[in-house]
C-alpha cells in the first residue's frame, strides 16, 4: 500500500483535507461514511428479475451476506442474485457471487472456484457453521428451490441440500436463520416463506393508472407458514414445523431474526410479516414455541395496524441490557421501534426516540442497531428505496431511488437524524434492499454493505471522526454451536454495560455480525466480559484491553455455574 | 281535539323561565298557522336537499355564470365529449376527471370550489405539487374555509413534512376556531413527532367540539399511553369503544393498557376484541380493489360530477345540472347519493313524479338511510297523494325508529292535514327525544296545541326560543300562545 492507495491512511486524511477545504456541511456530523464501491473492484450487479409478469418477489429481493467464509480473519461478501433461473444458469453475472476480502477494500471474485453461483433467485440468506466444523456454511432461501452450501474448509463450497433435506420445496422464500432451538449444540434452521403464489400470467395491477406491482395483501396471494428444521448433527435436518408450534401460524414472511427477548437463556423467533401482524416466538427452551407478537404488542403498529414489515433487527438501545427491535416497513408507515421491556413484551417507542424520522416517504429495508462512532450508544442504520419502479409517475412525493437514513443515538434515548451530516456516504440514492454490517478493513469500527436492487452494490467505509475505544468479540464454541450463535455477551467496563448476540440471519433477508461489535467511548478497559453460550454455562473474562478483536473460546473463561 | 289558538289570556306567566330580555316579534294572527306549518315544511325540505348539495361558502364577489344556453358553459363541452363514453381505463377516468375540474376552473373563474376540486383531482394522479398550488390559489381567494388548509396540512403530513402541516392546520384554526377535526390533526402531528404533553390540551379542546367523535378519545388514549398514565389511557379508550364499539384500535390501544398493568386476562379479552373486530372490517373488496382499480376510479369520478352539480344553479342552469348528474350516474350506477341529488334536482324544477320516482331509487339503493325514505313520504304528499304519503312516513318511522326527522315528518303531515292530534303529538315528543332541535320544539309546540294543552304549548315554545333566540317565527308563535292564556 502507499500514499497514493485510496484505501491508504494517507490518501484518506488527503481526501480529508481535500473535502475540509470546502464548507460541506457532511463533517458536521459525529459519524461519516464514504462510498467506496468503486475501488473495491466487485463488478456484481444485481438483477431483479423482472420478467413483465409484476410477480411479487421481483420487488422485494435480495440480501447479502458478510462472513469470513475462507477463515483468513477479514469478512468477505457474498451478494445474493435474484434473476429469472433459467436465464441465470447460463450466465455466471446473473449468478450469486462470492467476493473475497483481500484487505484494503480490494474484493476478489471467488465465486466459480468456490462453487456458491447459485443461479436460483435470491431472496434471503444465512450463514453459521451447522456442522460445527470450523467454518461457515450457507443457506439460501430463494424463490424456488433453496440452497445449502455446505463449507469445504478449502474455500470450496458443496451443495449438500438434498442429502440435508432443507430444499423447503418451490416456496417463495424470504428471511432465514441458523440458530440453536433446544440449545443441543448445534443450530437447527428457520426458513421463512414470503406468500403462496397461483400459478398464472400476469400479476400486475394498476396504481392510478400505471402498472404496478401488487402487494402480498391482494386476494391473488395467500400467506403461508414457515418452515423449522432440526439439525439432527448428522448432516441432516428434520422438519418440526408442525412439532414445534410454528406450523400452526401463517404469515407472509420478510427479514426474520432470532435472539432471547424474554431473557431466559433460550432463542425467540422472530418474523416480520408484510401486511400480517408479526410474529413473535418464544421459546420454551425445548424448540417448542408460542406465537405471542400480539400479546407482547410488537404484531402492529402503535394503532393496531398491520404494517408492511421489511426487516426485523434487535439490539440494545438504551443499554439496559434488553434487545430492544426495530422493524422496516412500507411507504406512508413509520417503521415501528420497539424497547424491551424484559419480560416478553413491548413497548412502542418509535416517535418519543425519532427512529425512522423522515422516512414515511420512503420503503425501507435492512436496517442495522449498531454503534459506528462507538461512543457506547448504538445507532440506527436505515436502506431505503421503492419497489414500485415507477412510481415518480403516480406519486411525486417519492422516488424508485431514495437515500439512506442514518440516526445518531444521543445516549438520552433520542435518534438523530444525521443523514445529511454523514458524509457522501449517505448521499448515495439507490433502491436498497438487504443491508449487511461488519467491519470490513479490520480498523475497528463498522462499515456498511447494501444490495440495491437491480443495480451495482454500495459499500460504505466508516470514516467518523473522533470514534470511541471499542472492542470486537468473535465467539468460539467447544461444546455449544461453534460460530456462537444465539450466545449472550456482556461486555461491562467501567459504568458501561453493553449486550450483544450473535445473530445468524437478520435484518432484511441478511447475515452480518457473527463479530459482535461493541463501542466504549473513552474506556480503554474492559472490566469483564460474560459470555451466555446458548445451550452451555457463562464464562467470565476479565481485564481486557480495548481496541482489539478477541476471540473467547468456550470454557476458556472462568466459568460460572449460573 | 282543541282548537289551535284557544285561549286569548295575555301577560307573561309568573315563574317561567325568561327566555329573552329582546321585545318578541308582533303576535300574528291564529289563522297563520297553517302558513307556519307549511313554511317550515318547504324550509324542511330545501334543508334536506341544500344539506345534500350545499357547497362550502364563497364569496359574495363570485357570481355564477349567467343563465345562458348550456352549450356556452365550458362545462358543455366536456359533457358532450364524455356522456355515453365508457372509460376502458384509470387514465381515461383520470382525464375525464382532469377535463372536467379545469372546465369549472373557465366557467367559475374566481372562486375556490372549482380549484380545490382540480386541486383534488391533481393529488390523485399523484401529482402533489400541482395540487397543493391550485389548493393556496382557493385558499387565497376564501380564506375563510378552513377545510382548504385542512388539505393543505394533510399534503403536508403525507411528504412527512410535520411542522408544515401543523402550520397550515394552524391556519385553518384562525380561519374557523370551531373548525372541526383541526385540533386532532396537530394533536396527532405531535404525538408523531413525538410531544404528547402538547396534544393533551389540543384534543380535549377537540373533545368540546366533537364530543361524539371517538378518534380523540383514542388519541386522547395513545397520548396517556406514551405518558406512562395507563388508568387515564384505559378511560379514554374506553370511552372511544362507548362511542364506537366496533373501534378496533381502540380495544387494541386497551389490551396494551391492560399488558402494562399486568392484567393479562383482560389483556387477552381486549387482544382476542382486537382480533375478532380487526377481521370484520377487513372485507374482501378491499382486496379485490387492490387488483382493479376501475370501480373506485368509477364511484371517484361520479363524485366529482356531483360536486360538480353543486356549483351549477339547479334552477336557472338546470340542464347542465341534469346532465351532470346523468353521467355521475352512467359511472356509478347504484350511487344513492346522486340518485337523491337528481331527484332533488327534478323537486327544485318542480317535477315533482319525477323527484318521487328518483327518491324511490335512492331509498332502494340505501336502505339504511332514512333520508330519502322520509323524503319519499314528503314527495308523496306533495303530489297529492296523503295516504301514500302517510304510508311511506310509517314505514319510514319504523324503519328507523332513532330518526327524529322521520318522526318528525310524520307528525308535521298529520298536523298540516289537521288529522291525528295525538298521534302527532307523541311523534313530536319521540322527535324531540331523539333530537331535541328547535324545529322539533316548534312542532311539537303545535302538537300541545292543536291537542289543546297550551300550557305545554307556551312551554315547548320556550325551549325552541332558547335553542334559538333569533328566530322570530318562534317568538310570534310564543306571543300568540301567551295571548290566548
Amino acid at each position: 500500500m502507499n500514499a497514493f492507495d485510496p484505501g491508504s491512511r494517507t490518501a484518506r486524511l488527503l481526501a480529508g483535507l481535500v473535502l475540509l477545504s470546502f464548507p460541506i456541511p457532511c463533517l458536521a456530523g459525529p459519524i461519516y461514511m464514504v462510498d467506496v464501491t468503486a475501488q473495491t473492484r466487485i463488478t456484481f450487479r444485481h438483477n431483479n428479475g423482472f420478467s413483465g409478469r409484476y410477480h411479487i418477489a421481483e420487488t422485494v429481493c435480495a440480501g447479502l451476506a458478510s462472513f469470513d467464509y475462507d477463515n483468513d480473519g477479514d469478512i468477505d461478501l457474498y451478494f445474493l442474485n435474484s434473476a429469472i433461473p433459467l436465464k441465470a444458469a447460463n450466465d455466471a453475472s446473473l449468478c450469486n457471487a462470492l467476493y473475497r476480502n483481500d484487505g484494503n477494500w480490494r474484493f476478489t471474485d471467488v465465486t466459480e472456484g468456490a462453487g456458491v453461483g447459485d443461479a436460483g433467485f435470491g431472496l434471503g440468506v444465512a450463514v453459521a457453521d451447522y456442522d460445527n466444523d470450523g467454518d461457515q456454511d450457507i443457506y439460501l432461501n430463494n424463490h424456488g428451490p433453496n440452497v445449502l452450501y455446505r463449507n469445504n474448509g478449502d474455500g470450496t463450497f458443496t451443495d449438500v441440500t438434498s442429502t440435508a433435506g432443507v430444499g423447503n420445496g418451490d416456496a417463495v422464500g424470504a428471511g432465514a436463520n441458523f440458530l440453536d432451538v433446544e440449545g443441543d449444540g448445534d443450530v437447527d434452521l428457520y426458513v421463512s416463506n414470503y406468500v403462496e403464489c397461483p400459478d398464472v400470467e400476469s400479476f400486475q395491477t394498476t396504481r392510478a393508472g400505471h402498472p404496478a406491482y401488487l402487494g402480498p395483501a391482494a386476494a391473488i396471494y395467500e400467506n403461508t407458514r414457515d418452515a423449522l428444521y432440526r439439525n439432527n448433527g448428522d448432516g441432516t435436518f428434520t422438519d418440526i414445523t408442525d412439532a414445534s408450534g410454528i406450523g400452526a401460524h401463517e404469515g407472509a414472511g420478510m427479514g426474520t431474526v432470532c435472539g432471547d427477548i424474554d431473557n431466559d437463556r433460550d432463542t425467540d423467533i422472530i418474523v416480520a410479516n408484510d401486511m400480517t401482524g408479526n410474529f413473535l416466538f418464544l421459546n420454551d427452551g425445548h424448540g417448542r414455541f408460542e406465537e405471542m407478537g400480539l400479546m407482547a404488542a410488537m404484531a402492529y403498529s402503535q394503532h393496531g395496524e398491520e404494517q408492511g414489515s421489511m426487516g426485523p433487527e434487535l439490539g440494545d438501545y438504551d443499554n439496559d441490557g434488553l434487545l430492544d427491535l426495530y422493524i422496516t416497513a412500507y411507504q406512508d408507515q413509520l417503521g415501528p421501534f420497539y424497547r424491551n421491556l424484559g419480560d416478553g413484551f413491548f413497548e412502542d417507542i418509535t416517535t418519543q426516540t425519532g427512529a425512522g424520522a423522515g422516512t414515511v416517504s420512503s420503503v425501507t429495508w435492512g436496517s442495522a442497531l449498531l454503534d459506528f462512532d462507538q461512543d457506547g450508544y448504538r445507532d440506527l442504520f436505515v436502506a431505503c428505496g421503492h419497489l414500485q419502479p415507477n412510481v415518480e409517475s403516480y406519486d411525486d412525493r417519492t422516488t424508485y431511488n431514495q437515500f439512506n437514513k442514518l440516526y445518531h443515538n444521543d445516549g438520552k434515548g433520542k435518534f438523530m437524524d444525521v443523514s445529511n451530516q454523514s458524509g457522501p456516504g449517505l448521499q448515495v440514492k439507490l433502491s436498497s434492499r438487504g443491508a449487511a454490517f461488519d467491519d470490513f478493513d479490520d480498523d475497528g469500527d463498522v462499515d456498511i454493505a447494501i444490495l440495491n436492487s437491480g443495480g451495482a452494490p454500495t459499500l460504505l467505509r466508516n470514516d467518523s471522526p473522533n470514534q470511541g475505544h471499542w472492542l470486537q468479540v468473535r465467539l468460539r464454541g467447544t461444546k455449544t454451536n461453534r460460530d456462537g450463535v444465539g450466545t449472550h455477551v456482556k461486555v461491562v467496563a467501567g459504568d458501561l454495560t453493553l449486550v450483544s448476540e450473535v445473530h445468524s440471519g437478520r435484518g432484511y433477508q441478511s447475515h452480518y455480525g457473527t463479530r459482535l461489535y461493541f463501542g466504549l467511548g473513552d474506556r480503554e478497559q474492559i472490566d469483564r466480559i460474560e459470555v451466555r453460550w446458548i445451550g452451555g454455562g457463562i464464562d467470565i473474562f476479565r481485564a481486557i484491553k480495548a481496541d482489539q478483536l478477541v476471540t473467547l473460546v468456550e470454557g476458556e473463561g472462568k466459568t460460572s455455574s449460573q | 281535539m282543541a282548537r289551535h289558538g284557544g285561549s286569548k289570556k295575555k301577560g307573561h306567566r309568573r315563574g317561567k323561565p325568561h327566555v329573552s330580555r329582546r321585545a318578541p316579534a308582533p303576535a300574528r294572527k291564529r289563522s297563520r298557522w297553517w302558513l307556519a306549518g307549511i313554511i317550515p315544511a318547504i324550509l324542511a325540505v330545501g334543508i334536506l336537499l341544500w344539506w345534500r348539495t350545499a357547497e362550502r361558502p364563497e364569496p359574495a364577489a363570485s357570481p355564477a355564470p349567467s343563465p345562458q344556453r348550456a352549450s356556452q358553459y365550458h362545462i358543455a363541452a366536456v359533457l358532450d365529449s364524455h356522456t355515453g363514453q365508457h372509460p376502458e381505463s384509470v387514465s381515461d377516468i383520470q382525464e375525464e376527471e382532469l377535463a372536467l375540474t379545469e372546465a369549472l376552473t373557465k366557467d367559475f373563474p374566481g372562486r375556490d370550489t372549482p380549484l380545490s376540486l382540480l386541486a383534488t383531482v391533481h393529488q390523485y394522479r399523484g401529482d402533489t405539487t400541482e395540487a397543493e398550488a391550485l389548493w393556496k390559489q382557493a385558499v387565497a381567494l376564501n380564506p375563510r374555509r378552513s377545510d382548504l388548509y385542512e388539505k393543505l396540512g394533510e399534503a403536508a403530513r403525507r411528504k412527512d413534512e410535520l411542522d408544515e402541516a401543523i402550520a397550515w392546520w394552524q391556519k385553518g384554526l384562525e380561519a374557523d376556531p370551531q373548525a372541526p377535526g383541526l385540533r386532532w390533526e396537530i394533536a396527532n402531528a405531535r404525538v408523531t413527532q413525538g410531544q404528547p404533553d402538547e396534544a393533551l390540551a389540543l384534543l380535549q379542546q377537540e373533545c368540546a367540539i366533537t364530543p361524539k367523535a371517538p378518534r380523540n378519545y383514542y388519541l386522547l388514549g395513545q397520548v396517556h399511553l406514551k405518558q406512562r398514565a395507563y388508568e387515564e389511557a384505559q378511560a379514554a379508550y374506553e370511552k372511544a369503544i362507548e362511542i364506537e364499539p366496533s373501534y378496533y384500535n381502540a380495544y387494541y390501544g386497551l389490551g396494551v393498557v391492560f399488558t402494562r398493568l399486568r392484567q393479562p386476562e383482560q389483556a387477552k379479552a381486549a387482544m382476542a376484541r382486537f382480533r375478532q373486530l380487526k377481521t370484520d372490517a377487513a372485507g374482501s373488496e378491499d382486496k379485490r380493489i387492490m387488483i382493479d382499480e376501475m370501480p373506485p376510479a368509477r364511484r371517484r369520478a361520479a363524485t366529482f360530477y356531483g360536486q360538480a352539480y353543486s356549483l351549477y344553479d339547479p334552477k336557472r342552469q338546470a340542464e347542465i345540472g341534469q346532465r351532470l348528474l346523468a353521467r355521475a350516474l352512467e359511472l356509478d350506477p347504484n350511487n344513492a347519493y346522486t340518485w337523491e341529488k337528481l331527484a332533488g334536482h327534478h323537486y327544485v324544477n318542480n317535477r315533482h313524479q319525477q323527484a318521487l320516482a328518483l327518491f324511490q331509487k335512492a331509498a332502494e339503493l340505501a336502505p339504511d338511510n332514512p333520508l330519502p325514505h322520509i323524503n319519499v313520504g314528503k314527495l308523496y304528499a306533495l303530489v297529492k297523494q296523503p295516504e301514500q304519503a302517510e304510508q311511506a312516513l310509517q314505514q319510514a318511522v319504523a324503519r328507523f325508529p332513532d330518526s327524529g326527522l322521520a318522526h318528525s315528518e310524520l307528525a308535521l303531515l298529520y298536523l298540516r292535514s289537521r288529522s291525528r292530534p295525538a298521534q302527532a303529538l307523541t311523534l313530536t315528543q319521540k322527535a324531540v327525544a331523539l333530537a331535541p332541535t328547535a324545529h322539533h320544539y316548534y312542532l311539537l309546540t303545535w302538537a300541545y296545541d292543536v291537542n289543546g294543552d297550551l300550557k305545554n304549548a307556551l312551554a315547548t315554545i320556550e325551549k325552541a326560543i332558547a335553542l334559538e333566540p333569533d328566530n322570530q317565527r318562534y317568538r310570534s308563535t310564543y306571543e300568540r300562545i301567551r295571548s290566548r292564556f
